[in-house]
């Protein structure tokens, strides 16, 4: 033998370099099935599951009041099932264990049939309110979902604070559809909206299995059983509501009922659409701006229609929409890096951010249980008595220290999360911008109705029979935390400036080599 | 670090929601008492006072009304109806007497001021058939201490107690100003609303202006229809800066109405002579005012 010995194999097993004809090594994670998501086809995802979304809300709000709970949950079920299969199609692989189709299927029927009607089953005719119902199941859910999403993030602080500044502007939003308003959650029908909480949780467990799913390249698979499991679930609830005579025939008939279900198919599809990517960030935002969405909605009947009542407060409507929108920016990942400033000012400037930052959180949860605003009542009783009364608002019935406690506590995240710079200037400019709305929309009383004001008066508010009327500036707290906030993130803003200065010095010289002292990744 | 700050960040917030939601019991300012009233709209005696009661009390509190006539009133109720009678009579010399002892009383008690100039100025002022102020009828001439409850706040909304909500956008129908006319106080409703003025020509005596949001544009000019069916008398229509209004009579009242889109705008005139025919012109002078 002459030959030259073969230095390229190194003992490990093939021979020459390049690419290899057997089948890939599975003792990697797999992302078969999840797609690398391209912003266009993010967009287009939130577009179809935004629009969706808010449509199967209105007609939902339409159709239940003539359709019973167990009828809505069939055609949501069914609509769901569709839209898996618009995505989806018909399976071409088959489940490769009992888990992989099992959980999707329970999941499915929480998610696809019991959440619908659950909420379905807590509404009456006109209660609770359709603005407390739209928070309740739309926003909030996108909350729920978004804070689950944290808490396995690197950059839980953050993204929580981004996840709580984007709830308290769709509160604020809906709460300046009107005034006086209507909004006042958790005031007269409270096992109801807990119920419409819970079934959001139901509808985050849906989403996470979905997610853990596409992940492991089983979206497709795990869809149709969750889908599956929500026709099931549909079923024993029909069943149950035709023993208890609940559900007819005559349910099953109207253009807002199916119009609800053809609503819930695209929602689905756009759901889907975003999971593909691996991702469930878009879903928590897409849900937390479904507000903001239906308020253009009426913004733009009222630029196009007759003159009419216009009811919405412009200018609040429009700060907490831009308030939604900064939060649902930090909700976004940003994969954490290792900064290797060392200088003193930059370490200094770090801790003062982050002691800041916490001095302005804590200024925010003291400005949430302190009286804020004033109310005052004046109205005709029906016995013809007068009725006048004043009472104070606590900070957390009002959007001010809601609204800066986010802000604190994003500033907070990254005053200790070693975010990428450009995520940081992204989650610097949203900031600024909630800074801004907080200046317009931190008056905006979160409570309206109250348990003790007689109920023959605040029925008539805003007629001439009955008025409220709300007057007070923000605490000094709530002005210190959306101010520490601010000042927490210059201070951050300084530091890592000058530390990427002095990395970028490193770098010129040779020491530095970011890829190895990078990310380490994100599990969220 | 990090993981206990964000855990104690947690627990401080849920401590500090507990808090109020479970320890503290919000007090509520209310006023509560009596006011007593007189037919001619004076308060005579107000009991009220503010307390500061727990919130779950509050229900218990609020302001009763009592109206009485009181004596100077009743005094006085018993010289405007002699006087009244008088202008009734064509007895001018006896009503101006009693007017005059009226006005130097209380110059603004009913029409007393404005029928002692009219008769000054040589002309015969129009009876005052209406009743008192405040719901009881204080020209009887009993002091008419009934003792009944009140209905203080059926009292028209101020012209500072601008509506609130919605309907405040349809308050551009019903400016403060209007040539000839005297703005009064705004009543409004979740969609509709009306305000009234007071002409300061002699040709009429009462303006209203009503605007009501429909459903659509085609339940406001059904609307429209209707509305001027009950003004069948002297019916035409005019077009008045794009806007049609269709005007009618019925006895001493003259009406146009128009509408807006979803809006109805009813223009209504109480004429001082026997036909609101020759008020129309009016009617229609208002429409472009409010128009413009």
């Amino acid at each position: 033998m002459t030959s030259e010995t073969d230095v390229t194999r190194e003992r490990k097993g093939r021979a020459r370099p390049g690419p290899s004809s057997s089948p890939r090594a599975r003792s990697r994670p797999q992302r078969s099935g999840a797609r690398s998501a391209t912003p266009l086809g993010v967009a287009l995802g939130m577009i179809v599951l935004l629009l969706g979304t808010a449509a199967s809300s209105v007609l939902g709000t339409q159709a239940h009041q003539s359709v019973s709970a167990s009828a809505m949950a069939v055609v949501a079920a069914g609509g769901a099932f569709v839209g898996v299969l618009i995505v989806f199609g018909l399976p071409r692989a088959r489940p490769e264990g009992l888990a992989s189709w099992l959980v999707p299927l329970i999941a499915g029927a929480g998610g696809f049939a019991f959440a619908p009607w659950l909420v379905m089953v807590n509404r009456y005719t006109d209660a609770p309110p359709g603005s407390e119902v739209l928070f309740l199941t739309t926003a909030s859910w996108g909350a729920l979902l978004a804070i689950a999403l944290a808490a396995t993030s690197r950059e839980r602080i953050s993204r929580v604070g981004g996840a709580l500044l984007a709830l308290a502007g769709a509160a604020t939003l809906v709460a300046n559809w009107e005034r006086p308003s209507s909004f006042s959650p958790f005031v007269r029908y409270v096992p109801e909206e807990l119920q419409m909480l819970a079934a959001g949780v139901v509808w985050v467990v849906l989403v996470l299995v979905l997610l853990r799913a596409a992940r492991r390249g089983s979206l497709g698979i795990a869809s149709l059983s969750a889908a599956l499991g929500g026709l099931a679930g549909a079923g024993v609830l029909a069943a149950v509501g035709l023993a208890a005579g609940t559900l007819s025939r005559a349910d099953f008939s109207g253009g807002g009922f199916w119009g609800y279900g053809i609503a819930v198919s695209f929602a689905t599809a756009g759901l889907l659409m975003l999971l593909r990517s691996a991702s469930a960030e878009a879903v928590a935002g897409t849900y937390l701006l479904v507000p903001a969405s239906i308020s253009l909605i009426l913004i733009a009947e009222w630029v196009v229609g007759p003159l009419g009542p216009q009811p919405m407060i412009l200018p609040a409507v429009l700060a907490a929409a831009a308030s939604t929108i900064a939060g649902v920016a930090v909700l976004w990942r940003v994969n954490p890096q290792r900064v290797s400033g060392t200088g003193a000012l930059r370490r200094v400037l770090g801790v003062g951010a982050a002691v800041v930052a916490v001095l302005a959180a804590c200024s925010a949860i003291v400005a949430l249980v302190v009286p804020t605003m004033t109310a005052t009542v004046n109205g005709l009783r029906t016995d013809g008595s007068q009725f006048r009364a004043a009472f104070e608002l606590w900070g957390y019935e009002v959007a001010g220290p809601w609204l800066a406690l986010g802000m604190a506590v994003i500033a907070l995240g990254m005053a200790l999360e070693r975010t990428r710079l450009r995520g940081v200037f992204a989650r610097a400019a949203a900031l600024v911008v909630a800074a801004g709305a907080w200046w317009i929309a931190a008056d905006t009383p979160l409570r309206t109705l109250t348990t003790f004001i007689p109920s023959d008066v605040q029925v008539d508010y805003g007629s001439e029979f009955a008025r409220i009327d709300f007057a007070g500036d923000p605490s000094v707290w709530a002005i210190a935390a959306a101010g520490g906030a601010m000042l927490a993130l210059g201070l951050t803003l300084a530091g890592r400036a000058g530390a990427r200065a002095e990395q970028a010095e490193t770098e010129s010289v040779g020491h530095a080599d970011e890829d190895t002292t990078g990310s380490r990744g994100d599990r969220s | 670090m990090r993981r206990t700050l964000t855990l104690l960040l947690a627990f401080v917030l849920l401590v500090a929601l507990a808090v109020p939601l479970a320890g503290c019991q919000r007090k509520v300012t209310v006023l509560t008492g009596e006011i007593v009233l007189c037919t001619a709209g004076e308060v005579i005696e107000d009991n009220t006072e503010e307390v500061q009661v727990p919130a779950g009390d509050v229900e218990q509190y609020g302001v009763t009304t009592r109206v009485i006539t009181c004596d100077e009133h009743g005094d006085l109720a018993s010289v405007y109806a002699a006087a009244q009678k008088a202008i009734a009579d064509g007895d001018l010399v006896t009503a101006r007497e009693r007017l005059r002892t009226i006005v130097a009383t209380d110059p603004s008690y009913r029409k007393a001021a404005s029928q002692l100039a009219e008769i000054d100025a040589g002309s015969r002022p129009a009876v005052d058939s209406g009743s008192a102020d405040g719901g009881t009828d204080g020209t009887d001439g009993t002091d008419g201490t009934d003792g009944t409850d009140g209905t203080g706040g059926e009292e028209p909304t101020q012209p500072d107690e601008t509506p609130v909500g919605p309907v405040v956008s349809l308050t551009r129908y019903v400016p403060d100003t209007i040539d000839g006319y005297v703005a009064q106080g705004i009543i409004a409703d979740l969609a509709f609303l009306s305000r009234q003025y007071l002409p300061t020509a002699k040709t009429a005596d009462q303006l209203v202006i009503e605007v009501e949001q429909h459903v659509n544009a085609d339940a406001a000019v059904a609307h429209q229809a209707s509305f001027v069916e009950g003004y069948p008398d002297s019916a035409t229509s005019k077009t008045i800066n794009g806007k049609t209004v269709m005007a009618g009579v019925n006895g001493q009242y003259a009406v146009g109405i128009f509408f807006d889109g979803p809006l109805t705008v009813a223009v209504e005139l109480h004429a001082t002579g026997s036909s609101g025919t020759a008020a129309l012109d009016a009617v229609f002078a208002v429409v472009q005012s409010i128009t413009k």
